[in-house]
């Protein structure tokens, strides 16, 4: 019945009245920035001549290294809760530039075509020096070094395991070995990264921004600009689309600075070529060897993994850290060593995207997989079955034991697509008969992430006026996936209410809720039991004040359908809210916390696990090596769905982006420079890109330890789109690609062509 | 600053008519945000990739972003602001609350006035007539399914509306 409710957001985003924060007008005295990026990868700033920038009309101020009025400019890393990470990053280029499109100056003026051209007239003399963009050139020696002071590009190391190694390839009868590697890529938001509108009042930073955790972003920039924590303030408007990419970005402290320079509000706004130098994913290189009895039973596995972050830290700790405890897949593996090495390029530093980590050691550990059962000519699926792990198995120290079935997921997913999951019989990459006629094949792969992961309490606040509307209070943003409807379905069930009686505000720092933010797949699991949470706790301080104003104990009162009902009398809420006079509203907190975190265990602080299985058949003609993909469905555990169109929408979505990191994104280094920032040569997907026959679908046990039996599915249908594809390439044509994106010359190579 | 050409520019947006003096260089999509504050046209790629700034103009979807606005002189502009009847909803907008065709929302505009122009060309168009049109439209959050499945029972609607 509550899901015949329209999604809360879409009514403004259909009719043009959501406002995005550039949407947002003008304070009075508002002052436009622009920016001066870096066009070298790898630079010494011998000078910068700023003088003719600031005499050009309309110019308040620019910011530079020169113009920094005594505040330092090193900017704090993210910290991890497993690993140690040092600050390297200024917000503003120093003494050397690292990367194509690091902020080198911004300027102020009275409009932005003034800051643009003042911008232009900004003189600054470089020394170039060589850049490296591949992370396993960047460890070797004679590599050119990004940061001297450490006199290497390796920033830390990160390792699981269990079990013993040697005991694990000791007990196999075959050992195999798999390399597999990815690129870095894009996010490409439709709402450019990095701008913003700020204005200081009494001290008071007030900042308006996309970002996908209000709370954090409030105390770091407190921090960096040494002002008490509750001197900032951040609102977040609609955000249009983030998948990692919308955090604190040096545009923003520039903005910032800039505002509380001139004392005036100060706007950003960044173009699209900006936006793609202030985000990336991590490029990486898995390499697994794997340890298998005759019987095809997994003894061990021992993976390699190169994580490229970038010119600086940025997201390199959670990318390296879930990269690490996701390169063993979703199998039941007794030996297990893995090891993550965080390097430094000159790319665009990488932060968090969607499935962050775990896009690229997917692809690897399920390409691995298929390989090795042909290889021993066992069928993948029948592989997958032996190896998987099952409801209720152990799976690691300080994680939830296994919560899903796999069998079922696979089960589904095959059958969406008509498929039995048996693979064609291994032959050699002999399509030499085939001419120019199109060859088909099928292939599978599973995924497996930690789901609702960290990031401590989330806080909500539920408040109850004498029309009995109730307001839910937050701070987390609304940036596509439906956040502020999934608050809205959590409040009215919980307290029995229609839809249309809740009110979900925009996020506001000044609440002090705090939640970790839109990421990581926990706004389900923990603002949803912060919001449920909250509404018990109203409940029950709306049943004392019923017995107090009409008798009886409060645990004999009920809210049934927006009424107060004591044993076969029924009041309406206002006339309890009513007798408190006044303001007359009830109000309560809630919260939710995730597990404790337990330094030992390299999983901790997760609720409970987030798996899907996927399923795709594919025709590609071997003379040209171009693809068509026919048919793809993905199945994820959703627990429940809370609202059933939007999760399918979520699921949808991943794979839609999981078909172009798949076939064609890649950000591309050359000659010193970033060849393709820019929307003419970063090819994304479009609608002509979907399958014909695209099924994505939720399995539905009810049983999720979130709010009505609900958990973490947002990111689990990005992961299985390259992996699945690969396997299906090998099962048409006997030839495997082993590196991202999968591009007709790859095939065509993988066949020995070329 | 120096001293910048100015046309004297009236058309008509959303019904309304408008006349007054715009810089050469001021695009439409400056105009329509800007000017007129009709900031449901957004801005995204400025190089006409997108598709999040389309518009209509005499009926022919058009990326505001790349379109001067004395260009649209004597011309009649149609925004998202302008599609819905008051409080009623268009087709278009109706079905893409209905399946989701919207999820962050910011290509939306963009998306249902280039549908809306394709089902003024072709009122019963064919899903692969759907995926080629709409293909300069690109939704990031990968709302596609759920956009071609608007616009067909959009398409339905304003049928049974005629």
């Amino acid at each position: 019945m509550e899901e015949e409710y329209p999604r809360i957001d879409l009514r403004e985003k259909v009719t043009g009245a959501a406002q995005y924060v550039e949407d947002l007008p003008d304070l009075p005295g508002t002052a436009y920035a622009a920016m001066l990026l870096s066009p070298y990868s790898h630079a010494q700033i011998l000078a910068i001549d700023s003088t003719e920038a600031e005499r050009s009309p309309g110019v308040i101020a620019v910011l530079d290294r020169e113009h920094l009025a005594g505040l330092n400019p090193r900017l704090k890393v993210a910290r991890h809760e497993h690993l140690k990470v040092r600050d390297d990053q200024d917000f503003i280029a120093i003494e050397k530039v690292r990367f194509d499109g690091e902020l080198v100056a911004a300027v102020a003026a009275e409009d932005l075509r003034s800051a643009c051209q003042a911008v232009d007239k900004i003189r600054v003399e470089y020394r170039p020096l060589t850049p490296v963009f591949d992370a396993t050139e960047a460890l070797q020696p004679g590599a050119p070094i990004l940061h001297e002071e450490r006199g290497t590009n390796l920033l830390f190391e990160d390792s699981l395991g269990w079990g013993n190694i040697e005991e694990g390839f000791r007990q196999a009868d075959h050992v195999f070995e798999e390399s597999y590697t990815s690129p870095s890529m894009f996010h490409h938001p439709m709402e450019n990264i990095g701008g913003c509108l700020v204005q200081v009042i009494n001290g008071e930073i007030d900042l308006w921004a996309p970002t996908s955790s209000p709370m954090r972003d409030a105390s770091e920039i407190a921090h960096f600009f040494a002002v008490e924590p509750d001197k900032v303030r951040v609102r977040v408007p609609y955000v249009g689309g983030g998948f990692g990419s919308k955090t604190l970005v040096p545009s923003i402290y520039a903005a910032v600075f800039l505002s509380r320079r001139i004392r005036r509000p100060v706007r950003m706004i960044p173009s699209a070529e900006h936006s793609f130098r202030q985000n990336a994913r991590h490029a990486a290189v898995y390499h697994a060897k794997l340890g298998v009895k005759k019987n095809g039973t997994i003894t061990a596995l021992d993976a390699d993994l190169i994580v490229d972050t970038g010119a600086y830290t940025t997201g390199g700790a959670t990318a390296v850290h879930n990269a690490v405890i996701s390169a063993w897949g979703c199998y039941r593996i007794p030996h297990l060593r893995i090891q993550g090495r965080c390097v430094y390029t000159n790319k665009v530093p990488a932060g968090h995207t969607r499935a962050t980590g775990k896009v690229q050691t997917t692809w690897g550990i399920e390409c691995a997989i298929d390989s090795v059962a042909r290889q021993m000519g066992i069928d993948p699926y029948e592989f997958r079955k032996k190896n998987v792990l099952l409801r209720d198995e152990f799976v690691a120290t300080g994680t939830p034991r296994m919560d899903t079935d796999y069998l079922d997921l696979m089960q589904q997913a095959i059958a969406a697509i008509g498929w039995d999951g048996r693979s064609k019989p291994e032959r050699p990459s002999d399509t030499a008969g085939t001419g120019h006629r199109w060859v088909k094949g099928r292939g599978m792969a599973l995924s497996l992430r930690h789901g609702s992961q960290g990031g401590g309490r989330a806080y909500a606040m539920a408040t109850m006026d004498a029309r009995g509307e109730v307001t839910i209070q937050h701070t987390a943003p609304e940036i596509g996936q439906g956040t502020h409807n999934l608050i809205g379905i959590v409040a009215a069930r919980a307290l029995d209410l229609p839809q249309s009686q809740i009110r979900v505000r925009q996020p506001d720092t000044a609440v002090n809720l705090p939640f970790a933010g839109v990421s990581a797949q926990r706004t389900t699991m923990q603002m949803g039991k912060a919001v449920q949470n909250a509404c018990v706790n109203l409940k029950r301080e709306l049943f004392v004040l019923a017995a107090q104003v009409k008798g009886g104990n409060p645990e004999e009162w009920r809210l049934i359908q927006g009424r107060l009902c004591y044993g076969e009398v029924a009041f309406p809420i206002g006339e309890i809210i009513g007798a408190l006079g006044g303001s007359a509203v009830i109000k309560c907190v809630g919260y939710h916390s995730v597990p404790p975190t337990h330094r030992e265990a390299a999983f901790s602080g997760m609720d409970h696990w987030a798996p899907s299985a996927a399923a795709l058949e594919l025709e590609v003609n071997p003379e040209t090596g171009e693809i068509r993909i026919l048919r793809y469905s993905v199945i994820a555990d959703a627990g429940k769905a809370l609202h059933y169109p939007s999760a399918k929408a979520q699921v949808e979505g991943g794979a839609v982006m999981g078909f172009g990191h798949a076939l064609f994104e890649e950000t591309v280094y050359r000659e010193g420079q970033f060849q393709n920032g820019d929307p003419f040569q970063y090819r994304l997907p479009v609608m002509k890109d979907v399958p014909e026959a695209f099924y994505a679908s939720m399995l539905e046990k009810g049983d999720g330890p979130g709010p009505f039996g609900s958990k973490g599915m947002s990111q689990t249908s990005i992961v299985t789109v390259a992996p699945a594809i690969g396997n299906a390439l090998y099962d048409a044509l006997g030839a495997r690609v082993r590196s991202l994106p999968i591009s007709p010359e790859k095939i065509l190579q993988a066949m020995g062509k070329i | 600053m120096k001293a910048q050409g100015t046309f004297s520019l009236s058309l008509t947006v959303n019904g309304t008519a408008w006349s007054g003096e715009v810089p050469v260089e001021e695009t439409l999509l400056e105009f329509l945000r800007r000017r007129l504050r009709l900031t449901g046209t957004k801005r995204s790629c400025e190089s006409e990739v997108c598709g999040a700034c389309t518009v209509l103009v005499d009926n022919r979807a058009l990326s505001s972003c790349n379109y001067l606005a004395f260009e649209a002189h004597g011309k009649t502009v149609l925004t998202i602001e302008g599609l819905a009847d008051g409080e009623e909803l268009d087709p278009l907008q109706e079905a893409f609350i209905r399946n989701i065709g919207a999820q962050c929302g910011y290509c939306t505009p963009g998306q249902i006035m280039a549908a809306r122009a394709l089902l003024l060309e072709e009122p019963s168009p064919s899903e692969e007539q759907i995926a080629e049109w709409l293909s300069g439209n690109i939704c990031r959050c990968g709302a596609y399914p759920a956009i071609a499945r608007s616009v067909l029972e959009a398409a339905e609607a304003y049928r049974k509306r005629k």
